[in-house]
């Protein structure tokens, strides 16, 4: 996403209302992903069981973003975390039934959909947590934009494996069919869309343009890992985000 | 009668475990033990499986700790195991294999002629609504239900296959008898865990049907599911238990005590009369242990329903001693151990890629800038 907006020029949109991206800085901030108990949060949790937002970062956008500015928050909390438990099968193959995609691959395990579902809110748990404390200390509008959808090809995936250092100690699991991973994308977005519906944030599906089949990653969104979509999908988020907002990009700074 | 005018007779050859004196009331409660003579032992590598009522519960939980090759034939995939509870949440491991509790005789060989093929209840799928969909013979096994009736059946299928593998397979079979008032669906006979409208469904008189089993009606299913396992395998043997939990209800106008006496009594001399006429079936006398005066009481909880684990201890205890193999602590698990190590490593390094992966994309602009 930012590695796009060092190459993007001023917009030619024909909206009145001008947007600036802040982004918050992760790389000054980086111990954000360390999945521990001390890393740092977004969402924090209060001493009468509340969840917050982290008032630092608050304090961070309130001095960066200019008084006379409307803030709206757009997320990504938690991205393709799905990924975690579904990119590659590390055991006996399996699948499950999903109310979002038809069909089962016969011959594989079948794991209850609400196992399924339990298994993805638990890993993003602490994610949703981010928006739901985002939404507990804010009172602008809060975004969120639902990660890329699986890539189709299998044997896509396969050869990132084959040559990313990430992947050199997971050489013994095989890529996860691409049926189970839009089914396992799917819940996820259920997730993070049943949160949202019950916090008052709006859902930002991938562009349409990025999709193939309605359903997959366009190969032309395909980066260089199989977890997330490369500069011309970046593109179309921030394009899909201004559309949104009816307002047309001017610049973009970061929040450190 | 002073010792001098006592003749000889059969009880004078009888070994102390036959005397009430002897076996009870001069023994301290914890080192009781009834069990005389079992008439086999769980070698090693036998495969142990366990179906039964809750207090089989107990024992499958025991055998899976201790050094017996416990026989789970439905352990859930891997993936769900690495999340918090999820595989006891949705019964997995529960039993060998996800059946739930089988509390009667009746149900224990439908479950067979189900998995053989030979039974198909017309009562299929209970929607109750909102997207959530139980199976009438095991309505609990999992929470918020099936998402669909196609789900449902799916996953059905695949749990009665392994149920037939696991008759299959397993070398030892343990069953708890629980109750004989079960109900049963009036088109077709087909006996329920639980009567409709407790844990799902809708009670409809027109539909159901209430039943308490007789002796005979218990030995007669029992033998019938015999039968059906011998088809399957021959070299089975069966643990047979009855479970010391009394009655959570009876549905028969009378006290729960007297309701509770009339079934773990049917029970009781079923299981005697089954064990006494296959040398392959012994009775394991858990019952008494844990319901036997000579504990006061004191293993069960304040419920007077729930067994302590005290009590339970003491079972396993015997468990071991009379049916367990001398060696059977020191079965070589490594190689089960090691593949769980491995799929353990391969979803934490699989996390971290993830996560690693995410930070790089999102962070590869910034070394650039010079953050």
């Amino acid at each position: 996403m930012v590695s796009h907006l060092y190459e993007r020029k001023e917009s030619d949109q024909e909206f009145d209302n001008e947007v600036k991206h802040f982004i918050f800085d992760i790389f000054t901030h980086k111990d954000v992903f360390k999945i521990d108990s001390e890393r740092y949060h977004y969402g924090m949790p209060t001493a009468d069981g509340r969840i917050v937002f982290n008032p630092e970062i608050i304090k961070k956008v309130q001095a960066i973003v200019p008084r006379d500015h409307t803030p709206v928050y757009f997320t990504q909390f938690g991205g393709n975390s799905y990924n975690t438990l579904t990119l590659l099968t590390i055991a006996t193959g399996y699948d499950f039934y999903s109310p979002f995609v038809e069909g089962v691959i016969p011959g594989r395990e079948l794991i209850p959909y609400n196992a399924i579902r339990k298994m993805i809110e638990q890993n993003c748990k602490i994610f949703t947590d981010d928006l739901s404390g985002l939404a507990a200390s804010v009172s602008a509008p809060i975004y969120h934009v639902v990660s890329p959808p699986p890539i189709y090809s299998s044997e896509t995936i396969d050869e990132i494996k084959k040559v990313s250092p990430y992947f050199a100690n997971l050489t013994h699991t095989e890529v996860t069919p691409a049926s189970v991973r839009l089914k396992a994308w799917h819940c996820q977005r259920q997730v993070y869309k049943e949160t949202c519906d019950r916090i008052g944030a709006t859902v930002l599906d991938p562009p349409a343009e990025s999709l193939e089949d309605g359903r997959w990653l366009a190969e032309s969104c395909i980066g260089s890992d199989p977890t997330h979509g490369n500069y011309r999908y970046s593109d179309l988020v921030f394009q899909m985000i201004e559309s949104t907002l009816k307002a047309r990009y001017v610049g973009w700074e970061w929040i450190k | 009668m002073s010792n001098e005018h006592r003749k000889a007779n059969p009880y004078q050859r009888l070994p102390s475990f036959t005397r009430w004196s002897r076996a009870i009331s001069t023994v301290p409660f914890a080192e009781v033990d009834p069990v005389a003579d079992f008439p086999f032992k769980i070698a090693p590598n036998d495969l142990v499986a366990t179906a039964g009522s809750c207090f089989a519960q107990h024992i499958a939980r025991h055998l899976r700790n201790s050094g017996y090759r416990y026989f789970v034939k439905e352990p859930g995939n891997a993936i769900m195991k690495y999340s918090n509870g999820l595989v006891d949440d949705y019964n997995y491991g529960t039993f060998s294999c996800r059946y739930g509790n089988i509390y009667t005789a009746r149900q224990l060989l439908q479950l067979i002629r189900r998995a053989v093929g030979t039974f198909e209840p017309i009562e299929s799928v209970w929607d109750e609504g909102g997207g959530v969909h139980l199976d009438p013979f095991r309505p609990a096994i999992q929470p918020g239900g099936y998402i669909s009736a196609e789900e449902l059946v799916a996953e059905r299928r695949q749990h009665l296959q392994a149920v037939k593998s696991m008759f299959e397979e397993l070398d030892v079979f343990v069953f708890t008898l629980g109750l004989t008032e079960h109900w049963y669906c009036k088109a077709d006979g087909a006996a329920l865990p639980v009567c409709p409208g407790v844990a799902g469904g809708v009670f409809d008189e027109d539909k159901y049907g209430f039943a308490n089993q007789t002796v005979d009606e218990v030995v007669a299913d029992f033998e019938a599911f015999l039968a059906i396992l011998r088809t399957l395998n021959d070299r089975f043997r069966v643990i047979l238990t009855v479970s010391p939990v009394p009655l959570a209800a009876t549905a028969l106008p009378r006290h729960v005590l007297t309701s509770t006496t009339y079934s773990k009594s049917v029970l009781r001399v079923a299981a005697e009369m089954i064990a006494s006429r296959h040398d392959n079936i012994g009775y394991f006398p858990s019952y008494e242990v844990i319901t036997g005066g000579f504990n006061r009481g004191r293993y069960f909880g304040d419920s007077l329903r729930d067994v302590t684990e005290e009590g339970v201890q003491h079972v396993m205890r015997l468990f071991m001693k009379h049916v367990g193999s001398e060696t059977s602590a020191v079965l070589d698990r490594s190689a089960e151990k090691a593949e769980e190590a491995r799929e353990a490593e391969a979803l934490r390094v699989l996390g971290e890629v993830v996560a690693t992966v995410c930070e790089e994309a999102l962070l590869e602009n910034a070394y650039a800038d010079g953050n």
